[in-house]
């Protein structure tokens, strides 16, 4: 006797991808026993060297325990149950949380006689995959993204040209200084750590955590240390063979921020109470946001004599640091949202009218529901902006990248639908988290 | 901790927060001020530099700065021939971001020794070696050959988008007389001019025991991360060659890259 | 760069009642031959600056306004509203005048013209935006009906071409190797040259991504993309760039690079581009159709964007 861990979507030899936020399962008898009578069992994870766990409910809730006991019938009927990582913030001693590799925790299934567990009926590897800080990760973990960032660079004029495209001069009016900073840029990183993902699928995108000093960040076995105005990497990292512009191989950096730089921009918790309380609003938020700490962020690397792609907005995205960079900016959204909404706030509700602007007629793209440039394939040289500059043409690379743990937000992702990323108004989540930001019902 | 607790924690520490400073930019010079104290040349250069540092990060918000970005690259420009080299730097590497014609000109004239001496010679090679056009070939291919350390090298970096420059580097990249760093910047530089060439040349540098062993490890490094190279190279069987390679060597980098390879060329 | 302000030189020398400044906007002019695509572009601005200053020379419109339409070079935006005020052009220029200032509304700069005499406080020195701004208010309240008939007016012409004759191979996306006659063999053919490496996200991206559109509405036209540079466009970057812009490639969808007798390509169809020391400089937006009796027409390029106007034109070649 033994019994099968299924997920929606997912085939029985796929990887099982999973954050804070719960995600539905069913568990049946796979081949049942010969007596009529059910079978109880306890589902329990067995954790990784961190500690790290899975926790289980029969309902979607943030409050999941560490076993779970279920009745299974004997003729196969499936069994629905919840299943997600155990949230445990970072500290000092546990800094990062979650799975380290790929397949490092699994869900057990053991029969339960009188209350006592018996013999195992199965599990199923999984991983607690969510976006950590940069400086938590293990060696393998940042070789692992620096392989995958490499490949997605790698495939030349492609993919990654494509991102660079997307972020480029004549996008700039569209995708900046407006409504949709935030919700754009998340969309953007999604779309981003899915193609990582699909060769990858082990990989999350880290966060650079720009208050604090990155000793492990700068360094030439990750992001590099600025040579003269160019960043030189160890031989055995993989953005050796970076190119920026999709040719010629390098990386320019100036050498403003360093291993224990503190780029004096606003700090997380300035950030957060930027718009606090039960009547925080996105708008305080987000516009202050992007102009500081994001700004700073950008432009501290350019010293005085140097020059730096990421601290001019039309050539950043060809500096890998960018989108480390740019998922501490949107890490910062998703704690807001959270720690507001315990407050009384509904930022992440996209019904809500302060989980966004609630600006009438705002240009194509940043209204609520508008689907957002470049994936839903529109044009947007009609659009003049009040300054007037005007949008961009039909951009490259296609829809949004899809993922096998969940059908949000589709190709066409809307404003909207970047807004409430762990599905906790009734919509399917994103499939990403950050190490310190909890799922919370 | 869990998520209650840690929740609570946090809305202590905000509550905590004293109250934000709105960024009003008071105390912040105009850009007008600036670009005056930039090109004042009886400025001491440090009070120069430091403007067009804050110039640079204002411009950053192109939107607020666009009713400066023309006066902006104007003065940038003029600082081109300034007499401070530092200054003069400062202001080539702003524009060298994404330099236009008459910037590319005074690189090259400066690299070339056609006219004054603008910038080190490896900040302008390196500068007009961003171009995925190669529009300064010519130049960068005469230095490829003339010049020697870290000026070759970012020379023939320069030479990666044009594929007429794939024999002149895979020359380099497999000529044994030659440093090894420059080998492999030569190689690198031949993974983009000419995929198919880089994968030739890389199967048969990566399963030689006696070539170098950074240059083995690099190669196969950029065959296994590189989508067009890796495709060659797997299409001509390169996979069922490479159990002997990685059995038959002591490199982690060597052994780490072909097990990406396989898993990679599946 | 000497090169091209050896060139301008010779264009400011140049006099005589005969002479024809036309020839030096042409992309494939042997005055842009070797220049870098900024070079291209800082020279094309002044002989649009000089066409300005020489008002008895004729100005080709159809280029005049593609490159308006395209352009990001502020030498190119500038010289072409200077051209357009020393015209007699109607209000037609207004929404592409509008849209080029738009274009450069973050990233405006002084063209900086060569034979400009030196700023004053009573003449300052004009920014490109400022230099189309002002050709904006000289048009706005004139007659001359708007874009859209202008467009209206554009038609395909002949291409004086015996395709048969060309005897070039092609490779594509997968590396299947073809000619010319094979690929006309299913039906008509809608051609589009561009090349992966165009950074004007106008033309080639755009060009593209508009073919792989179209397909939907023209079922019985053979769809390709004939890179301009296929030393660099290999079959690999073919794929990724077809792929990346949705085209969705078949028997009659595909993009090419050609492998032997380009040139002869290039020449036969008179393609406006040039070259500088490595590859493309400068190109248009060009749009030929093809029929299998060996009858080859140039469209108006931004037929692109209306597919059933091919269609329709495709069918009248069918009947007529």
């Amino acid at each position: 006797m033994n019994v099968e861990i299924s997920f929606p979507g997912l085939s029985s030899t796929d990887g099982v991808y999973l954050t804070w936020r719960p995600i539905p399962a069913t568990i049946r008898l796979l081949e049942p026993s010969a007596s009529p009578n059910p079978v109880s069992v306890r589902i329990s994870s067995k954790p990784n060297n961190v500690g790290a766990r899975l926790a289980f409910a029969t309902t979607l809730t943030h409050r999941g325990t560490d076993t779970l006991d279920l009745v299974l019938a004997a003729d196969g009927t499936p069994v629905e149950l919840w299943v997600g990582g155990k949230f445990n913030p970072p500290d000092a001693q546990s800094p990062s949380p979650a799975s380290q590799a790929d397949g490092d925790i699994a869900i057990e299934v053991h029969e339960l006689l009188a209350g006592t567990i018996d013999r195992r009926l199965g599990g199923r590897p999984a991983m607690i995959r969510v976006r950590k800080n940069a400086e938590t990760l293990t060696d393998g973990e940042r070789d692992r993204f620096l392989s995958a960032m490499a490949v997605l660079n790698g495939r030349g004029t492609g993919k990654f040209v494509d991102f660079r495209d997307m972020h480029n001069a004549a996008a700039y009016p569209q995708i900046h200084t407006n409504m949709s900073f935030l919700p754009w840029h998340r969309a953007y990183l999604l779309d981003l750590e899915r193609e990582l993902q699909a060769d990858f699928p082990d990989v999350a995108l880290p966060y650079w955590h720009f208050d604090h000093p990155a000793p492990r960040l700068f360094q030439p076995s990750f992001m590099g240390v600025s040579v003269s105005g160019r960043v030189r990497f160890s031989d055995t990292n993989p953005l050796r063979n970076w190119a920026g512009p999709g040719t010629t191989a390098g990386v320019l950096r100036g050498n403003g921020v360093g291993p224990q730089t503190v780029i004096g921009a606003r700090t997380e918790l300035q950030c957060l109470a930027l718009s606090s309380g039960p009547n925080a609003n996105f708008q305080p938020f987000a516009v202050p946001l992007e102009g500081n700490p994001h700004g700073p962020a950008h432009t501290r690397h350019n010293g005085t004599s140097a020059t730096s792609w990421i601290g001019d907005p039309t050539t950043s995205q060809m500096d890998p640091l960018f989108y480390l960079l740019h998922n501490n900016v949107d890490r910062l959204w998703a704690k807001w949202q959270w720690l507001q909404s315990l407050a009384g706030a509904r930022l992440d509700d996209p019904a809500a009218p302060a989980s966004y602007s609630t600006a009438a007629n705002l240009h194509f793209g940043h209204n609520r529901n508008d689907t957002m440039w470049p994936w839903d394939g529109l044009s947007r040289t009609g659009t003049v902006f009040p300054d007037g500059s005007q949008g961009p043409p039909i951009g490259p690379g296609g829809g949004l990248a899809a993922s096998k743990m969940t059908t949000a937000p589709g190709p066409k992702p809307t404003v909207a639908s970047m807004i409430d990323y762990f599905g906790r108004h009734g919509g399917q989540p994103l499939a990403f988290a950050y190490d310190d930001v909890p799922f919370v019902v | 901790m869990d998520a209650d607790d840690f929740g609570a924690k946090y809305l202590a520490a905000l509550a905590a927060q004293p109250s934000v400073p709105s960024d009003t930019g008071e105390g912040a010079d105009e850009p007008d001020v600036l670009m005056a104290t930039a090109q004042d040349a009886s400025r001491p250069v440090a009070e120069r530099l430091s403007a067009l540092q804050q110039l640079n990060a204002r411009a950053f918000n192109m939107i607020e700065f666009a009713p400066y970005a023309a006066r902006f690259d104007q003065m940038l420009k003029s600082l081109c021939t300034d007499k401070s080299a530092k200054v003069r730097l400062a202001a080539f590497q702003r524009l060298g971001l994404s330099p236009d014609a008459e910037t590319r000109r005074l690189l090259h004239d400066s690299l070339a020794g056609t006219g004054e001496k603008l910038v080190p010679d490896l900040v302008a090679a390196t500068l007009l070696g961003f171009d995925d056009h190669a529009s300064s070939r010519d130049l960068l291919a005469q230095l490829a050959g003339n010049s020697d350390g870290k000026l070759r090298r970012a020379a023939l970096r320069g030479l990666s988008g044009d594929p007429s420059m794939a024999g002149r580097l895979r020359a380099i990249a497999t000529d044994r007389t030659e440093l090894s760093k420059v080998r492999q910047t030569a190689a690198l530089a031949l993974k983009s001019a000419s995929a198919s060439d880089f994968a030739d040349m890389a199967q048969q540098l990566v399963a030689d025991p006696t070539e170098d062993s950074a240059l083995r490890a690099l190669t196969m490094s950029a065959l296994a991360h590189g989508g067009e190279v890796r495709a060659a190279a797997a299409a001509s069987g390169f996979s069922a060659r490479l159990d002997d390679v990685a059995a038959n060597t002591m490199s982690r980098s060597l052994k780490r890259s072909i097990k990406l390879f396989k898993q990679m060329a599946k | 760069m000497d090169r091209a302000i050896s060139a301008l030189a010779r264009l400011e020398a140049a006099t005589g009642a005969t002479f024809d400044a036309r020839r030096w906007l042409e992309e494939d002019s042997p005055e842009y031959a070797g220049l870098a695509a900024d070079e291209a572009d800082w020279l094309r601005g002044h002989v649009y600056a000089w066409l300005a200053r020489h008002p008895a020379q004729a100005v080709p419109l159809a280029r005049l306004r593609e490159d308006l339409q395209t352009s990001s070079s502020p030498q190119v935006l500038a010289g072409i509203a200077r051209c357009l005020r020393h015209m007699a052009v109607g209000a037609d220029w207004l929404t592409d005048l509008h849209t080029s200032a738009g274009r450069m509304a973050l990233t405006d700069r002084y063209p900086a013209f060569r034979f400009d005499p030196p700023a004053t406080c009573c003449a300052p020195a004009l920014t490109c935006r400022e230099e189309l701004e002002k050709t904006i208010d000289a048009l706005t309240g004139l007659p001359g009906g708007d874009l859209a008939s202008a467009e209206a007016r554009d038609q395909p012409s002949l291409v004086h071409v015996e395709i048969a004759d060309i005897a070039a191979h092609f490779e594509d996306q997968d590396a299947s190797l073809t000619t010319m006659m094979a690929l006309l063999s299913p039906g008509p053919a809608l051609i589009v040259p561009f090349y992966t490496r165009c950074m004007n996200p106008l033309k080639c991206s755009l060009a593209i991504t508009r073919l792989g559109q179209a397909a939907r509405l023209l079922p019985d036209i053979s769809l390709y993309g004939l890179s301009y540079d296929p030393a660099w466009d290999t079959p690999y970057r073919l794929r990724s760039y077809g792929a990346d812009r949705d085209f969705d490639f078949g028997p009659r969808a595909r993009l090419l690079r050609g492998t032997q007798g380009w040139e002869d390509v290039a020449a036969a169809l008179g393609l406006r581009v040039g070259y500088g020391a490595a590859t493309v400089n400068s190109h248009a937006r060009e749009l030929f159709l093809m029929t299998p009796d060996g009858r080859c027409w140039t469209l108006p390029s931004h037929w692109l964007a209306q597919p059933e106007t091919i269609r329709n034109f495709s069918l009248d070649l069918t009947l007529g």
